[in-house]
């Protein structure tokens, strides 16, 4: 492997994060998994198929967070100006 | 046509399987090297895909052909190996790593997938099947190289200079007949597969603005020398550096120990899905 000096740092916590979902059966309900973060929507893609694999899901999706849209939140109050 | 599986066959599908088993060993080293833990994990699930890609080849192959159970895996010595050639030499850094591992599972893929539409169902199967999940080893890998910086980026420019052509080499050249491909076991040509693995890796580098579109191009056109063994798809006397070899059978006394018998670890069942020891991971 190459030297300590080429492996740069990199600010992981910048990177976004994206709610994993999958369906078991047909007829059943989509459940929520948990989560990746990742550089970039194909790095999430991959690792939520690498990460979540302990069943043989009949569908799965992600969506990122940014994208959720709060109706009851832990902070704050929605809906009280 | 006949679906019967062939010593041709054996070689070529052990051409795929070797490579992905030596792959899979370089995820497992690698793994710790991940940016964060869904990184690391994603690794874990890689050389698991691999390793178990390699297995059921072995087990497709010893069936078909009547060979001893695990011959193929711990009865063959390192210079019975079909493996890449070019995966011999560790990664050298992280841009070096990603460049490789993408155009070594691009390649692994174009040629399995000449196989996707087989006369012989069972290879077509399981063929189908690890083509849905290599296809996550390819955009992880695609994620990964999008989101380099400057010096992994010149990293992997050498990368594809270097280890590209000794890849696209490895399809070898255009043969006049090919039995596997005569005979339906294969339905579409190694030079089909070889312009398809171009493609993914000019897509992708040039995509990712790794390497200009010419460039690149010039630089992964391999062609095969006089001591090409075309059965192996590497060079003639080639063989495994020992210390690969070791990692992946190990042979020191205590590991050989801890080692369970082929039959009892071979039966296990793995699969944790709809144990009922494993129910508590149920979403239901």
């Amino acid at each position: 492997m190459g030297l300590v000096k080429q492996k740069s740092a990199r600010n992981t916590m910048a990177w976004s994060y994206f709610e994993v979902f999958a369906r078991e059966e047909a007829d059943g309900p989509l459940f929520h998994l948990g989560c990746v973060s990742a550089p970039n929507r194909a790095s999430a893609v991959g690792q939520a198929r690498m990460v979540y694999s302990e069943k043989p899901w009949l569908e799965m999706c992600i969506v990122p967070r940014d994208a959720v849209i709060p109706v009851i939140g832990v902070n704050g109050m929605i809906g009280v100006a | 046509m006949s679906t019967k599986i062939s010593r041709e066959c054996l070689a070529e599908l052990l051409c795929i399987a070797d490579s992905d088993w030596v792959l899979g060993h370089w995820y497992i080293k690698v793994m710790l090297n991940g940016r964060s833990l869904p990184d690391c994990t994603a690794f874990a699930g890689m050389g698991q895909d691999s390793l178990g890609h390699t297995r059921a080849i072995f087990r497709f192959l010893e069936d078909q052909l009547d060979l001893p159970d695990h011959q193929l895996e711990f009865g063959r010595a390192p210079v019975e190996l079909h493996d890449m050639e070019v995966l011999s030499r560790p990664p050298q850094n992280w841009g070096d790593f990603l460049a490789t591992a993408f155009m070594a599972e691009c390649a692994l893929w174009r040629l399995l997938s000449t196989f996707l539409d087989s006369a012989n169902p069972e290879l077509a199967g399981m063929v189908k099947h690890f083509g849905k999940e290599l296809y996550f080893h390819r955009l992880g890998l695609e994620g990964w190289i999008a989101a380099t910086d400057g010096e992994e980026r010149s990293d992997m420019r050498r990368s594809l200079l270097e280890r590209g052509p000794l890849i696209t080499r490895w399809f070898g050249s255009a043969v006049e007949q090919d039995p596997l491909l005569s005979s339906g076991i294969r339905t579409s040509s190694v030079a089909t597969a070889r312009d398809a693995f171009l493609t993914d890796v000019m897509d992708v580098m040039t995509e990712a603005n790794i390497m200009e579109a010419g460039e690149l191009e010039a630089a992964l056109g391999g062609q095969t020398d006089d001591d090409w063994d075309a059965a192996r798809r590497k060079s003639v006397g080639a063989r495994i550096p020992d210390t690969l070899w070791e990692f992946m059978i190990p042979t020191d006394e205590d590991t050989v120990a801890l080692r369970r018998p082929l039959a009892i670890s071979v039966d296990d069942n793995l699969d944790l899905v709809d144990r009922a020891e494993y129910g508590h991971t149920d979403y239901a």
